[in-house]
């Protein structure tokens, strides 16, 4: 069934007609060109296709496109206004990426948490990474990534 | 994935799709595990009809008769962090804090959870112990269940193919009760329970005698189950650790819990004891603290 879809897309408003059976996820890499979000598992096991969804944290590869309709979506694309975010510079300052593939899932998922919490406890960041899966760091950088942002 | 989709704007509206597309429509909600099974070939629905957009069917509030109403589309996370639920539901919102991750937790519902009616869904012992009912609306009218009556087996419940959950409602414990989930699992998340314990008491503050108890278990019979046996040990007394095990073992004694790839059900049966008997403890300290008393 083809659906009609209109959302904004990094602040800016994009329409698509497509299969209804489309995920998200799918549609931002092959339909927008947006490559920064990352297929994983594709069953919301290991947080890397995680996008702002309404400003709350999604798996974009269990969204499929209708749901989208009249939303804010934000990508790791999205992210950083004017060069990197700041949350995007302190994992680069702390070491908080290896190979990068978990990094824009890790990046989107700690925006969403900062945005309601500027300062969280350590528990809290673990806790909300807890969906976004790193085969490389052993965690302990990005946390620490995250932790020296809120002592700023 | 060949689906057709719509957002019906009421439960009207979206029964009217049930029934016209008998066996091949399904609800999502959140859609985390409807997508899972759809993607994996273990569900070939091909029409879905999205019922997130029914706004009345969302959302904590209280009933003019002092119950609470859940609707059947509150997310875990809204249920997890709603300062209400804590106070006077806290299994409830530990429950829906152990589900899956924050991602999951931000569009998965509990009236999804309770659909699925996984023998281990996390929000279900919680409701058990608070005597929950679901609110099921069909062609016919509505109906009440009580979440005691509302499964039928592993995966399996008492809802008809043209029916749709929308709400719980549970009685008031009028901030006289202290709850616990615990859930043992392997992973410290987006793990499914390995066994899964809410225990909900209320405590005589005077003379620290339980006055109620209501144990709840997951994950270690075809369904959620209450385990009525082993809360009659409990009511009456001042809760000592004799009696707890007690209870303890009284609750591994009316479970069945299988061998599975997460656990064996030797393991199963021996953490149930252990589980439950925190699950107490946990309980009694809560409902001492809203008394003001410290445990």
């Amino acid at each position: 069934m083809k659906v009609n879809v209109k959302f904004n897309l990094n602040g800016q408003q994009v329409e698509l007609e497509t299969e209804a059976g489309r995920t998200l996820l799918e549609v931002l890499r092959n339909e927008f060109n947006l490559t920064g979000t990352k297929k994983g598992c594709g069953e919301g096991d290991c947080g890397a296709c995680t996008v702002l969804l309404d400003e709350k944290a999604v798996n974009s590869c269990l969204t499929l496109i209708p749901k989208v309709n009249g939303c804010n979506v934000t990508t790791i694309e999205g992210v950083g206004e004017d060069g990197l975010d700041p949350i995007q510079h302190s994992f680069v300052e702390h070491g908080g990426i290896q190979c990068g593939f978990c990094t824009p899932g890790m990046i989107m998922s700690t925006k969403a948490l900062l945005n309601e919490n500027p300062s969280p406890a350590e528990g809290e960041i673990r806790k909300n990474l807890a969906g976004n899966l790193c085969r490389c760091t052993g965690y302990a950088k990005i946390v620490d990534s995250i932790m020296k942002l809120s002592d700023k | 994935m060949k689906i057709e989709y719509y957002f019906p704007k009421d439960l009207d509206s979206a029964i009217g799709l049930l029934l016209r597309n008998e066996n091949s429509a399904k609800i999502i909600a959140g859609g985390t595990d409807l997508l899972r099974m759809i993607k994996s070939g273990k569900d070939n629905s091909s029409i879905l009809i999205d019922i997130t957009r029914i706004d009345h069917i969302k959302g904590i509030r209280q009933r003019p008769d002092g119950s609470i109403s859940i609707g059947a589309i509150t997310t875990h996370h809204e249920i997890a962090t709603s300062k209400f639920i804590i106070k006077d539901f806290l299994a409830l919102s530990e429950g829906a804090s152990s589900v899956g991750s924050r991602q999951i937790r931000n569009v998965a519902t509990i009236g999804g959870n309770i659909c699925n009616s996984s023998p281990s869904a996390d929000t279900a012992p919680a409701l058990l112990v608070f005597n929950a009912r679901a609110k099921i609306i069909g062609p016919h009218g509505a109906r009440e269940v009580l979440i005691k009556d509302f499964f039928s087996g592993p995966s399996q419940n008492v809802m008809k193919s043209d029916e749709i959950l929308c709400e719980f409602i549970l009685p008031s414990t009028e901030g006289e009760c202290g709850s616990s989930y615990i859930k043992l699992s392997a992973r410290k998340a987006m793990d499914t329970a390995i066994v899964g314990v809410a225990v909900m008491v209320q405590m005589d503050p005077d003379d620290g005698i339980c006055k109620k108890c209501h144990i709840a278990l997951g994950a270690v019979a075809p369904t959620a189950i209450r385990a009525i046996q082993a809360e009659e040990i409990i009511t009456g007394t001042d809760m000592n650790q004799k009696v707890l095990e007690e209870a303890g073992e009284i609750a591994k004694m009316v479970s069945s819990p299988i061998n599975d790839i997460r656990a064996s059900a030797e393991y199963r049966s021996e953490m149930i004891k252990t589980i439950t008997i925190r699950a107490i403890q946990k309980a009694r300290e809560n409902a001492l603290r809203l008394k003001g008393i410290n445990a």
